[in-house]
């Protein structure tokens, strides 16, 4: 172990929001960032204030759209947000049923788009990195 | 001319940059040693350099209804507490005991505001842990400053270091009879329980950036929170500094023996690290009772036994 490499490693913090749908992306969002025994490049973090990234999975519905926004509005300014899987999008299996469809990814400022269903992790480790810079 | 010199030891050596820079190395070493035996664990936002920049360049994001200029200053308190603790056991600025004390609680007591400042209800929960946390190590290491205080016949921190120096470390066997020595090495036990609270290390506390989802972390962003991280390091190289100094101190004015000095807070933070691997994480109360019930009933006992010895 080399302390010094220790001290330089380089992470992106990743905030989840995990909304409505059968929730398979917000699995693979989980097994991503927890994934393995040694910290890896990506990180969960508990507050939407230490993101470096906002990772949202699920649909945009009515009672959700607001307070998942809040909570995007809470993140520093630099914080970029990865809409992930089709449900995210509006699309998929259950647009249109109860979601707010293609309004609310417009909401998060600079959202990238991450479509997939299921998403495909390995993807999703590479937008996270290329966002996170 | 003295003040710029007062202001560059605060400052740089043996100050905020120094046991900000040291305290981050050892943490990274301790974090490195704890996810090769425990696995990959939360280590918080900035917990390496990059991130760190990151933090500092970063917006601080207002809390609603928090006391903003609270999570801006208490950090900073906090780091000009602990680099004034150093100055003084460094030998460049004067203090005893007391005032090294009353340093650290200003220390501890900067966490607790800005648990009770902030208007999130989950971050005001963890006041009492903070609170706890600075009564647990705060009771036992006030007996121990009186102990050696007793022990030595010495109230500044540079009088209790030439003694020593002149005498051999405090733990070392004397003359002064068998009761000293035990009373003494009861306190150092305390001493070591105390600096665990002081460094946030388990049993007596969780990190300050492994409690999720509450701590006082969580309304904190940007540069407060890259302070309160350089801070948090901070704390572990004094607590480490504090007990070598304490109990093991000694000559060092030759190359030699400033490494071996090195040696013995490292060695001591390697210590508490492992102690911190291997302790089961304890809710407030119990660390409390923990705190207060070994090392307290440890510097008591300490500082009877020693007041015996020096009285017969």
């Amino acid at each position: 172990m080399n302390p010094l490499a220790v001290l330089w490693r380089r992470r992106a913090d990743v905030f989840h929001i995990r909304m409505g749908g059968c929730s398979g992306c917000a699995d693979a969002v989980d097994s991503v960032l927890r994934d393995g025994w040694r910290p890896g490049p990506l990180a969960e973090c508990s507050s939407p204030r230490h993101a470096s990234v906002i990772v949202v999975t699920g649909l945009w519905t009515p009672g959700l759209t607001g307070p998942a926004l809040h909570v995007i509005s809470q993140a520093p300014g630099s914080c970029r947000v990865i809409l992930v899987g089709d449900c995210a999008l509006g699309e998929g299996i259950f647009g249109g049923r109860g979601s707010t469809g293609r309004e609310a990814p417009a909401g998060p400022a600079r959202a990238v788009p991450l479509a997939g269903c299921p998403i495909d992790p390995a993807a999703l480790r590479e937008a996270v990195r290329r966002v996170a810079g | 001319m003295a003040f710029v010199g007062k202001l560059a030891n605060l400052v740089l050596f043996p100050g905020l940059l120094f046991i900000a820079l040291t305290g981050l190395v050892a943490r990274a070493i301790l974090g490195g040693m704890s996810s090769v035996v425990t696995g990959a664990s939360s280590e918080g936002p900035g917990s390496g350099m990059p991130g760190l920049l990151r933090l500092f360049a970063d917006e601080s994001v207002a809390a609603d209804g928090a006391l903003r200029a609270v999570q801006w200053i208490a950090p900073v308190v906090k780091l000009a507490a602990l680099s004034w603790v150093t100055c003084i056991i460094f030998g460049y600025r004067g203090g005893d005991l007391a005032l090294v004390f009353a340093l650290l609680a200003i220390s501890s007591a900067a966490d607790v505001l800005v648990a009770s400042c902030s208007s999130n209800p989950r971050v005001r929960q963890s006041c009492f842990a903070e609170c706890a946390r600075s009564a647990g190590w705060g009771i036992p290491l006030a007996l121990v400053l009186a102990t050696v205080a007793l022990r030595t016949g010495q109230v500044s921190f540079a009088g209790v270091m030439g003694w020593q120096s002149s005498n051999g470390i405090l733990i070392a066997p004397t003359s002064t009879g068998v009761l000293t020595e035990v009373g003494v090495a009861l306190s150092l036990a305390a001493a070591a329980l105390a600096a665990l609270g002081i460094a946030r290390l388990r049993p007596l506390s969780p990190g300050l950036f492994d409690d999720p989802p509450g701590g006082i972390t969580a309304d904190m962003s940007g540069p407060p929170l890259a302070m309160l991280r350089l801070s948090d390091a901070a704390s572990l190289f004094t607590a480490a500094l504090l007990l070598a100094a304490l109990f093991f101190a000694g000559p060092a004015s030759t190359v030699a023996e400033v490494a071996f000095w090195v040696m013995k807070v490292a060695g001591i933070t390697l210590l508490m690290g492992l102690v911190d691997i291997v302790s089961p994480e304890l809710g407030s109360p119990r660390a409390l009772a923990l705190a207060l019930g070994a090392g307290g009933v440890l510097a008591v006992a300490g500082l009877i036994l020693v007041w015996i010895g020096s009285a017969s």
